[in-house]
């Protein structure tokens, strides 16, 4: 066994325990995570059959090196725009619930307003 | 026709100086008319001045931006069953008195939203170059999508109907609102209709467009409108 492949195996058991870990705290929602645990376990697989990468690379024409880095842009770009998408979406729902918050604020501030009318009527 | 209820928004943030200025004139101007003002996480005293003149005031916990701000009083006068909203900008460019003129094409209900145009007739309005190309250049794009003569689509100064309120509470674009938030209502199949207002130049504040987020604006809303084109309609999304 080569000596990268063992450091590299290392690293992506590690990376997988590191994300379990954190889903088993409630620091990491799954489906936030799924995306991190499908990349650690790509990068293991490697770590395992480096030949592999050789493989994709002469079908691609492109050198070991080359294909490491294209495979991990491509998922680091895909975890990226998903996480833009769910900020995408928080924003919005925050957007709505700070609108809310005004609106109930004051329609409460009305419904004191009359209630202290009220109560100076029968006083 | 003096049943309606009507209620005019504005949309603030940080106008303490011209606030109280502008709700002085709309009451004189228009004294059976409810009044909100939309504090859009002012830092100044905004939201207090406005409280004092005992109009309605939505405090929001931090900036959400213009489009943000003038939904919020959509929702509200959807909440509180409104007849009719009217949107203001709350820096004192648009006077009080020409809100009636805004109102009456939506009495005759001959059209859903009604904007104050600067252009339609000349009333004396002035405006910086780069401004007056964008405002030609999404008013001809905007006639020509809807098929209806805009001339003044940048303007803030409308009033709208229920079916226009009920529309605009579901979706309102979120950043420089005004050109997009027309184009969604002709999707939606809202009539649309100009009448001429003059407006003030800006006396206090800074408008909401500066001179180096023109060309952002130019560009956001560009893209805006091309989506929209192609929109699966914000409005067919059911919503409770």
């Amino acid at each position: 066994m080569l000596k990268i492949q063992i450091i590299a195996g290392i690293i992506s058991l590690s990376f997988l325990v590191i994300i379990f870990e954190a889903i088993r705290r409630r620091k990491f929602m799954e489906k936030y995570a799924l995306l991190w645990i499908f990349s650690g376990l790509i990068i293991f697989i490697f770590s395992l059959f480096p030949n592999l990468l050789f493989k994709i690379g002469s079908i691609l024409g492109l050198h070991h090196l080359t294909v490491l880095l294209t495979i991990s842009f491509i998922f680091l770009l895909s975890i990226v725009f998903y996480l833009s998408i769910s900020i995408s979406g928080l924003s919005e729902k925050n957007k709505e619930l700070t609108q809310e918050i005004g609106i109930l604020k004051l329609k409460l501030n009305k419904l004191e307003n009359k209630s202290k009318g009220g109560q100076e009527k029968t006083n | 026709m003096k049943t309606d209820k009507i209620l005019i928004i504005l949309p603030a943030y940080n106008e303490e100086e011209s606030i109280g200025r502008i709700i002085d004139d709309i009451k004189k101007q228009l004294p059976s008319i409810d009044i909100l003002v939309v504090n859009d996480g002012s830092l100044d005293s905004t939201s207090k001045v406005a409280k004092d003149k005992g109009v309605f005031v939505i405090d929001l916990l931090y900036n959400l931006g213009i489009g943000a701000a003038m939904q919020t009083g959509y929702k509200f006068a959807k909440e509180e069953d409104y007849d009719i909203a009217i949107q203001c900008d709350a820096d004192g460019q648009h006077p009080a008195y020409q809100i009636k003129n805004l109102l009456n094409p939506l009495l005759e209900n001959r059209a859903d939203i009604v904007i104050g145009s600067r252009f339609l007739r000349k009333l004396g309005y002035r405006s910086s170059i780069p401004r007056q190309i964008g405002i030609i250049l999404f008013s001809n794009l905007l006639s020509f999508i809807t098929k209806t003569k805009v001339t003044d689509v940048t303007c803030g100064f409308r009033a709208l109907n229920r079916r226009a309120i009920n529309s605009f509470s579901i979706y309102y674009p979120c950043d420089y609102p005004e050109v997009e938030a027309l184009l969604l209502a002709h999707q939606e199949g809202l009539k649309i209709t100009e009448v001429p207002v003059r407006i003030y130049g800006r006396k206090l504040g800074n408008s909401s467009i500066g001179f180096l987020s023109s060309f952002y604006y130019t560009i956001k809303v560009f893209l805006a409108v091309f989506i929209d084109l192609f929109e699966t309609i914000p409005y067919k999304k059911e919503k409770l």
